[in-house]
């Protein structure tokens, strides 16, 4: 879990984020128990309070749940990963599709773009 | 607690304090060995370089002991060390009462590695009567009196260092209250109440010789008898406890308010 | 009842005062920085928590309870300077600290010295500098304390020490322990911090969570510290 951190946002958001990605990117499987808190710390080397804040997070996003005994798991909440992924694919696309109007492409020609690209 | 401190404090000063009694044994039994043989003359003038060599040697012991005493202290309650001395879960009383019963017991063994020093070299029947005869007084009593009176003043040697060691502690518990030039005002109060401790030890026992003729005796008389000595030396030896005592009491009051680390 | 508490502490050296006014209060289970500029009362406020000054007036409570034996006890300090006997070996400073340290975890300080390739008979005047300092930091950690005070951990480390100087940190963290971290060089330890208090010419200038901090001045803390103390 190598996360990389920027000290220019708060750090609890950052690991919210990527700890998304790694969720819905399907590396924990849906229904799959987390790692404590304590664990996921180290891993991703930051502050336990920090990751605790993240993890509430994550449950206000419905994305995890708690089950009082036995920790933390993924949501069993097929539709509702899915729903994550899309909107992370949209989202990136729309930057890639900005970034490259941004150097002056023209709609037609991304498209050419991404059939050459091996993808 | 205070074993620990103690045991650690005492590490220190015998590390250095070992080679110099072992030298002094050495030479002392290399004098022993050097005069006792009486015809050859080469040997007796080795005899006398052991000889000096052991007396010198004496002086070093005390004067190391001094100085590796009060090295400790201020290391171990100012310098870098301090940091884990006064961080340690212990009483600052423990911690002054190590130094204090550290410096005493070394001095003790350093007296008494002197005194089995002297035995070695120079005992014999001939010396003694030496002795005797110049502190004449006791020439009408018995032998054995000689005996303690040698090892009275001793004692009386061992107390008196470990008065001076207590001195020395003040003025570095004062002068280090400062944050400038610490050794500097350290010597200096050091000396200072040192001085100050002496004048008023010579004004008690005059307050004293006030109401005790024999101690009075000791400012006026030329002569000295069995009397007057042994009233001193019980005096003396009495001023000394009170001495140290005062000493360790205001010490502890000093190191107790707070430390300046730098 | 805070872990650390300061009232109104003032420290002057003669008749310069250093710290003015310091007002603090330290909760359980966070790592908090102290952060400041060198010779802005950092290292003079944690000699007075560490009773190797006194302050000039002022408390300082540790559990509610003035410094003394009991504070010494829970405390595990890390200085900037070497304050280890130099003559001793590694083995003889672990026997030190259980001699005088309950908390004293002699097992865990072994492996630590372990996974650093040491031997536990070098004597600490044969060691590097660095060596040096990553020993007290181990014999600091392996205590089972509740306030670590570390001043100025990464002064003068290289990046692979630095880190596993911020790991140790990290692996040693319980809910039950505050770490309080003093230090000038902010980038590289803000990501792990909790809160941070900034201290300048011996005030407390601003103490905040960390995150919170970042949010409301939409930046990192190195860049806030920047911005308030421009030279």
């Amino acid at each position: 879990m190598n996360f990389v951190f920027d000290n220019d946002r708060p750090i609890y958001i950052q690991l919210v984020e990527q700890l998304e990605i790694y969720i819905i990117s399907g590396k924990i499987k849906s229904g799959g128990k987390l790692p404590s808190v304590r664990e996921l710390a180290l891993k991703t080397k930051v502050n336990p309070n920090t990751m605790q804040k993240a993890l509430v997070e994550l449950e206000d996003l419905k994305l995890i749940y708690t089950e009082r005994t036995n920790g933390k798991y993924v949501t069993k909440d097929q539709k509702l990963l899915d729903k994550f992924k899309d909107k992370y694919a949209k989202d990136k696309t729309q930057k890639y599709i900005d970034d490259m109007k941004e150097l002056g492409f023209e709609k037609s020609e991304i498209v050419e773009f991404l059939k050459e690209e091996s993808i | 607690m205070l074993g620990k401190c103690l045991k650690y404090d005492l590490k220190y000063v015998y590390k250095l304090l070992i080679v110099f009694y072992l030298i002094d044994i050495v030479f002392a039994c290399l004098t022993r060995i050097f005069f006792g043989f009486d015809n050859s003359s080469i040997l007796k003038i080795l005899g006398y370089i052991a000889s000096s060599t052991t007396i010198s040697f004496m002086f070093s012991i005390i004067i190391n002991n001094l100085i590796r005493v009060w090295a400790r202290f201020v290391k171990n309650i100012y310098g870098d060390e301090s940091y884990l001395t006064h961080t340690l879960p212990i009483n600052k009383r423990t911690i002054y009462t190590s130094k204090f019963l550290s410096s005493s017991i070394t001095m003790l063994t350093s007296v008494l590695v002197i005194l089995l020093c002297v035995v070695i070299a120079y005992y014999s029947k001939e010396n003694l009567e030496v002795v005797k005869n110049t502190l004449q007084f006791f020439a009408t009593t018995m032998n054995s009196t000689t005996i303690k009176v040698v090892l009275t003043a001793f004692f009386v040697i061992f107390l008196e260092f470990t008065t001076v060691l207590q001195a020395g502690f003040t003025g570095l518990l004062l002068g280090h209250r400062a944050n400038n030039y610490k050794m500097a005002k350290s010597i200096f109060y050091g000396f200072l109440n040192y001085i100050f401790v002496v004048a008023i030890s010579v004004l008690v026992i005059y307050i004293i010789g006030l109401f005790n003729p024999n101690i009075m005796a000791l400012f006026s008389s030329n002569t000295l008898t069995v009397d007057i000595v042994r009233q001193a030396l019980i005096l003396g030896i009495c001023l000394y406890i009170v001495l140290i005592s005062i000493y360790y009491y205001i010490n502890i009051k000093i190191f107790r308010m707070g430390v300046n680390v730098d | 009842m805070k872990l650390l508490e300061c009232k109104h502490v003032y420290k002057s050296f003669d008749k310069k005062e250093v710290l003015k006014d310091i007002n603090l209060k330290i909760p359980k289970g966070k790592i908090i920085g102290l952060l400041g500029k060198n010779g802005m009362g950092k290292t003079t406020l944690i000699k007075l928590i560490n009773d190797l000054l006194t302050p000039t007036s002022g408390e300082i409570l540790i559990n509610g309870k003035e410094i003394g034996i009991d504070s010494k006890k829970i405390i595990s300090y890390l200085p900037e300077r070497t304050y280890l006997d130099k003559s001793m070996t590694i083995k003889q400073t672990f026997k030190f600290f259980s001699e005088f340290y309950d908390d004293f975890d002699i097992e865990k300080a072994k492996r630590l010295i372990e996974d650093l390739d040491l031997e536990i008979d070098t004597k600490i005047s044969k060691m590097s500098k660095g060596m040096q300092e990553k020993l007290q930091l181990i014999l600091v950690m392996s205590r089972n304390a509740e306030l670590y005070i570390l001043d100025e951990p990464l002064g003068g480390v290289d990046p692979a020490t630095r880190d596993y100087i911020l790991d140790t940190i990290l692996n040693n963290f319980n809910e039950k322990a505050s770490v309080l971290i003093s230090t000038h060089l902010i980038g590289d330890i803000e990501r792990i911090l909790d809160e941070v208090i900034f201290i300048d010419k011996g005030k407390i200038i601003l103490s905040s969570d960390a995150d919170k901090l970042r949010e409301k001045e939409k930046g990192s803390i190195d860049e806030i510290f920047r911005r308030m103390f421009k030279c």
